[in-house]
């Protein structure tokens, strides 16, 4: 991308026109001379050219530029950028003493969003004495510009903020005056925990979502690319520079994450400690005087990734660090209660299992806030009071709480509720909660004090809890009114917990065929039958359950077991729903799980909707093996693949974990049982 | 059972039609404190079908206003009385369509169906 922001900020570090006046003063080491625009004022669709000379009263080698640039008023850009390695393209530092003479062109788009562009640019030379300051005021549109200096044409390349294509479309695509909210965002670093690095993303995004300021969050992106000095993203790395318009909203993510540990102050990046240092001396030097000078206390930290870094080497970097500027010589450390904690990042990365001898990058970050990670352990399976033997990982359960975007004033359903560990979650977030479920067992446990209920009693979030309905998913008996702001689920499959819903057993119809039974229901000791409740028809009936009972923008978050044959298409899909995350959980060399975010987007319209065929959902595909019939799968290939063996109990492979053993167990046990079960469902007395 | 859950289920037999809803209510009301959650009854609210919340009072003989009143959202004497309205310990829910009763034990209702319903 190609915008001529730099190039104005440049063009105006050098150049002032009558676009331009100067707000610096005598003492500035570059003097303005003769400037000529022309045409003057500019015109839409007509380049606007500006030649100008100017004095150099010293040389200057390196430095900075500070630019800030507003749009009526509201702050648009703020950017802190290296003077030589911006300007290297077509004119290599340094900059001797004497004239330099300058010839600007901008073209000027026919369609342009109006608005009044106010820039400020200061350029500080190696020894911080100002080069120059110069604002700007016109009513322009910022583009692609072609510089021209002494005659050479060159081509000003910067790939910074965003095209005048994505600015127009931002803006609705209308040439109107753009809407008042764009933001100014600060480079932020977010510092992951290194489990689950597949969900890290699409928890920040709903986090950012539920506190209105996705549209604002950048990671990854050109923005965020600025942020870190225009720097790729790095693969496995739990240190994510992000951007966004202020620190209360990262406050607000903190406060509710569990993918990340802590957020911080982004100072400066470096793939090299040399580099990581000179950029440093591009930051605003004031605001880090305030903020590691004037007697405050603080302390280094060296957070490592990939390998841990020898003790005497981090003293190597701090020392370095403390002598590079004066910041912080002058402030205090204190290692129990610092008030400002500075870390160094160290990211060796990781290649083919083994660590990198040479880091990959460095950063320095001020820490901001710190996540509530400890609630995975208040929430810890091994300490709640009731657990069933499929009960969710606290963790996990922490992070669908945040996927469902739960939050005060929303209800959120578990229609597979069981012991209600997705219920805890989300109702601790502020949701209150309903769970339904065809095991009523589940719900009362081992009676008063020991079930569902009593885990919401542990936790002191009793007044959150709504009801729980013994009901099958497969006959909801919810009204058909959306009402539910999140479902969560962890659906059985078949796999860990027999899945079943209510139906009568081929041999028990032919038996009462044959012996002429008509009411076998009506006996006051009837137990109500199952039969197996085939994966498809679990996903079919969830799907449907989010798309009837789901508000507009409520989430669907669940469970799908797959294999390592899984494709995107096996996904099932709804008109309603669309997908948000999807996100891979390994459990073993052949079996995964992801989580699936779904969005509801659209009104269930019944004369639509009702009655869609299987293929016109999306796919539910019965012989699919990467979900269709996962027993059958399982059955056939065991854990790890191979041939089918003839002998049961022989199926565990090598390097397997015990939870996996346990998972076999189960699933032949099914693989016995199959339709000679006996019904698990509690009778009902008539 | 808290009665506002009440007023999300539906009767799900088998051909027992349009009529399905809302279900009667058996049973004798408990009044049980819970903290007062503003977010969440004008949340709820929102999605309420206060004729049916208003029958089923009836049925378990609490006094609610036969018609929501006009500024519900403001009153909180009327929110909370709403928010406390009480559960059902031991009864039942019945269609008055298909007659078909889904009892509540220990104050959990049970909404399964028989085999034969399916």
């Amino acid at each position: 991308m190609k915008v001529a922001i730099l190039a104005l900020i440049f063009a105006s570090a050098f150049v002032a026109a009558d676009l331009w006046s100067s707000c610096g003063d005598s003492s500035d080491v570059l003097k303005i001379g003769k400037i000529i625009v022309s045409p003057n004022p500019p015109v839409a669709g007509k380049p606007i050219t500006v030649e100008g000379a100017g004095l150099f009263r010293s040389d200057v080698t390196s430095g900075t530029i500070y630019a800030e640039v507003s749009v009526d008023d509201l702050p648009l850009i703020n950017l802190t950028l290296p003077l030589c390695s911006t300007v290297k393209k077509f004119r290599p530092c340094p900059f001797l003493k004497g004239q330099q003479s300058l010839k600007l062109a901008v073209p000027i788009p026919s369609a342009v969003p109006s608005g009044e562009y106010v820039a400020k640019v200061q350029v500080f030379d190696q020894n911080n004495a100002r080069v120059t300051c110069v604002t700007g005021k016109k009513r322009i549109f910022l583009v692609e510009a072609e510089v021209w200096i002494n005659d050479e044409h060159l081509i000003f390349e910067v790939s910074v903020l965003m095209s005048a294509k994505e600015k127009l479309k931002m803006w609705g695509g209308s040439e109107e005056l753009p809407p008042r909210e764009i933001p100014l965002k600060r480079p932020y670093m977010a510092r992951f925990r290194s489990q689950h690095a597949e969900f890290r993303i699409p928890e920040l995004r709903s986090l950012a979502q539920m506190f209105g300021f996705l549209e604002h969050l950048d990671y990854g992106t050109e923005q965020a690319k600025l942020v870190s000095q225009r720097r790729e993203e790095l693969p496995t790395s739990p240190y994510l520079p992000i951007a966004c318009p202020s620190q209360k909203q990262i406050e607000q993510v903190a406060s509710r994450s569990v993918s990340l540990m802590s957020f911080f102050d982004l100072i400066a990046v470096g793939d090299t400690f040399e580099e990581l240092l000179e950029n440093i001396s591009h930051y605003p030097q004031d605001k880090l005087q305030a903020l590691a000078g004037n007697g405050r206390t603080f302390k280094y930290h060296v957070d490592s990734y990939g390998r841990k870094m020898p003790h005497a080497e981090q003293l190597v970097l701090m020392e370095r660090l403390t002598n590079i500027n004066g910041a912080w010589e002058s402030g205090n450390i204190d290692l129990k209660n610092p008030q400002e904690t500075w870390t160094i990042f160290v990211d060796y990365g990781v290649a083919k299992n083994r660590p990198m001898d040479d880091p990959r990058r460095y950063y320095l970050g001020r820490k901001i806030c710190n996540t509530p990670v400890d609630l995975i352990e208040v929430y810890n399976v091994k300490k709640r009071n009731y657990i069933g033997t499929t009960s969710m990982d606290s963790e996990l359960s922490l992070m669908m709480a945040n996927q469902a975007l739960a939050r005060s004033g929303t209800i959120a359903m578990d229609p597979f509720a069981g012991t209600g560990s997705l219920l805890l979650t989300c109702a601790h977030f502020g949701s209150m909660v309903m769970g339904s479920d065809i095991d009523q067992r589940m719900f009362r446990g081992w009676g008063e004090g020991k079930d569902l209920k009593s885990n919401f009693k542990q936790y002191g979030i009793e007044n959150k809890y709504i009801d729980v309905i013994v009901a099958d998913n497969s006959h909801t008996p919810y009204r058909t009114v959306p009402f539910i702001d999140a479902l969560v689920a962890d659906p059985p499959y078949g796999i860990r917990a027999g899945a079943r819903k209510i139906g009568k057993k081929r041999k028990t119809i032919l038996r009462e065929q044959k012996l002429g039974i008509t009411n076998a229901h009506r006996r006051s000791n009837h137990i109500i039958q199952c039969i197996n409740y085939a994966v498809s028809d679990v996903l079919h009936d969830l799907l449907n359950l989010a798309a009837t009972r789901l508000v507009v923008g409520g989430r669907l978050v669940y469970w799908l077991p797959t294999t390592d044959q899984y494709k995107d298409s096996d996904l099932p899909l709804h008109p309603c729903l669309r997908i948000i995350s999807n996100s891979e959980q390994p459990l073993t060399m052949r079996w995964r799980r992801r989580l699936i975010t779904m969005e509801k987007f659209t009104e269930y319209i019944p004369s639509v909707h009702d009655n869609l065929s299987p293929e016109e959902y999306g796919q539910i595909n019965l012989s699919d093996d990467s979900h269709g019939n996962l027993k059958n799968y399982w059955l056939r290939i065991g854990s790890n693949g191979g041939p089918p063996k003839e002998k049961k109990g022989k199926r565990k492979g090598k390097g397997e974990t015990e939870g996996e053993t346990a998972e076999e167990e189960t699933a032949e046990g099914e693989g016995e049982e199959d339709e000679e079960e006996v019904a698990e469902v509690e009778g009902v007395e008539q | 059972m808290r009665i506002l859950s009440h007023n999300m289920l539906q009767c799900i037999v088998k051909g027992c039609g349009a009529a399905n809803y809302p279900l009667r209510l058996n049973g004798e009301a408990v009044h049980k404190e819970s903290e007062y959650n503003e977010d969440f009854i004008k949340h709820m609210m929102s999605k309420i079908d206060y004729p049916a919340l208003y029958q089923a009072s009836q049925d378990v003989k609490i006094d609610l206003p036969s018609s929501l009143p006009e500024d519900y959202l403001d009153n909180e004497e009327f929110l909370k009385k709403i928010h406390d309205v009480t559960h059902i310990e031991e009864g039942g829910l019945y269609c008055n369509n298909c007659k078909r009763i889904y009892p509540i034990k220990n104050g959990i209702v049970n909404m399964l169906l028989n085999e034969n319903e399916v």
